[in-house]
């Protein structure tokens, strides 16, 4: 046995200081020296006998110490050079049944009037299968109950709710009855509750109702680039390969109606009470940033996250710059730390050019 | 739906276990390292069902979006 292999749902992403292995079926993230990413091979194999040759000293007990703890974890295993060729790498390609994969849609008065038949329909002919509605006033109980009995006679699969918490619908009960009663809610997340919790644990990333003590009044507060964020499966990794892991697919309706590529960016594509969702994707623009790969992304392309992570590119460090790093990132892969992003000297420049050095975030 | 017996769950993991070993020489390589977990399936009542759309497709729960649609709030 001369050769480690990784299984082919383990991928390696090099960065400048280190590399990770993501291990996409059982989403884990594992990090190993460069020292031992540079000896992969087509970022599969390991040849044991170069390594061997290659490396001085102590250095070859740590790097062997380092891949059996990799078989131990289940992340590859040892073979040789004739059996490595039997074992097909992950296809790369990306693949979504969908013109649209993903729907956002912000109101700051608690109302989503559009939201009728008509606009469910139009969602269907995109084959747009996952919502988000985030709402920065508190929406009437009979308005959100006729949005969510669309849903549930729709061919969305699940929708993601963001609301003002409210003592009467605590006190009510109305937020666990929605989560039992509705059963496309993934998740309804409460903000400026009491307290930061989970108050029900789904199952299956599915029927989570959740607490937090943050104030989500608008769409400034998006863009945030955390660990907690990330998603280590092979449909995030391959999307992420070949396309902008946040913009791709999506589409949004912004607080004033307008139907954008996300709620906090300035280009508007129409406004719903006179386009279509399929004419506003139709217009020249709107899929201009759908190509823009965290590979292409100056920063984010030496990051060993960067195809777990998603992007942002309406907050960005250097706003003039398409290509420029997302502002609220404070990770820096040069040195393998995360600071605070909101404080960083570097950051100032677009902090305040899009205006948020107000305490809105 | 009751939940089976723990002599019952120990019988299916020895069926499954044998069907292994009678098996070896057509399976893969590492099939030696597998681990496996006993999961019954829970019925879910008709009217539980959650519908997916107009292909009549009906689970007994429905699925989340693969990434966060928006990045407004980290738990």
């Amino acid at each position: 046995m001369d050769y480690f292999l990784l299984y082919s749902n383990c991928v390696l992403v090099k960065g400048a200081h280190r590399a990770t292995l993501c291990d996409l079926q059982k989403g884990a993230v594992y990090f190993i020296p460069k020292p031992l990413a540079d000896l992969f091979l087509e970022d599969q194999a390991v040849d044991l006998v170069q390594l061997r040759e290659k490396t001085e000293g102590d250095m070859v007990l740590f790097l062997m110490e380092i891949i059996d703890s990799l078989v131990e974890n289940q992340l590859g295993f040892y073979t040789n050079q004739q059996e490595w060729k039997r074992f097909p790498a992950l296809n790369k390609e990306w693949l979504f049944p969908a013109h649209i994969s993903h729907c956002i849609l912000d109101t700051a008065t608690g109302r989503l009037d559009y939201f009728t038949e008509s606009f469910v329909e139009q969602l269907s002919k995109l084959c747009c299968n996952f919502v988000q509605l985030r709402f920065f006033g508190i929406p009437p109980i009979e308005h959100l109950e006729n949005i969510l009995r669309l849903i549930t006679g729709s061919q969305i699969k699940s929708v993601e709710i963001l609301m003002p918490w409210n003592t009467a619908y605590e006190s009510g009960c109305t937020y666990g009855k929605w989560i039992n009663d509705y059963k496309k809610i993934s998740s309804l997340v409460c903000w400026g509750a009491p307290s930061t919790c989970v108050v029900k644990e789904g199952a299956r990333a599915m029927g989570y109702l959740l607490y937090t003590s943050e104030q989500i009044n608008a769409a400034t507060h998006c863009g945030i680039i955390d660990q907690g964020m990330f998603s280590t499966n092979i449909t995030t990794y391959t999307e992420s390969l070949n396309f902008n892991s946040c913009l791709n697919r999506k589409i949004s309706i912004d607080i004033q109606g307008d139907v954008k590529n996300c709620p906090s960016m300035k280009e508007s594509y129409g406004n719903i009470g006179d386009t279509t969702l399929v004419e506003a994707i139709g217009k020249p623009g709107f899929k201009k940033y759908w190509n823009i790969t965290k590979d292409q992304v100056s920063i984010c392309k030496d990051c060993e996250f960067r195809h777990v992570c998603t992007d942002c590119r309406a907050y960005l460090e250097d706003p003039g710059d398409v290509y420029s790093k997302p502002l609220k990132c404070g990770y820096d892969p040069y040195i393998c730390e995360w600071a605070e992003w909101s404080t960083h000297p570097l950051k100032q420049k677009g902090i305040n050019f899009y205006g948020l050095e107000k305490p809105a975030f | 739906m009751i939940a089976r017996s723990e002599s019952e769950r120990q019988k299916t993991i020895n069926e499954f276990l044998d069907w292994l070993d009678a098996h070896r020489e057509n399976l893969p390589v590492n099939a030696a390292t597998w681990t496996f977990q006993y999961i019954e399936q829970q019925a879910v009542p008709e009217h539980e069902l959650v519908s997916l759309g107009k292909y009549n497709a009906r689970k007994a729960a429905s699925i989340s979006f693969y990434k966060p649609y928006s990045k407004i709030c980290k738990f």
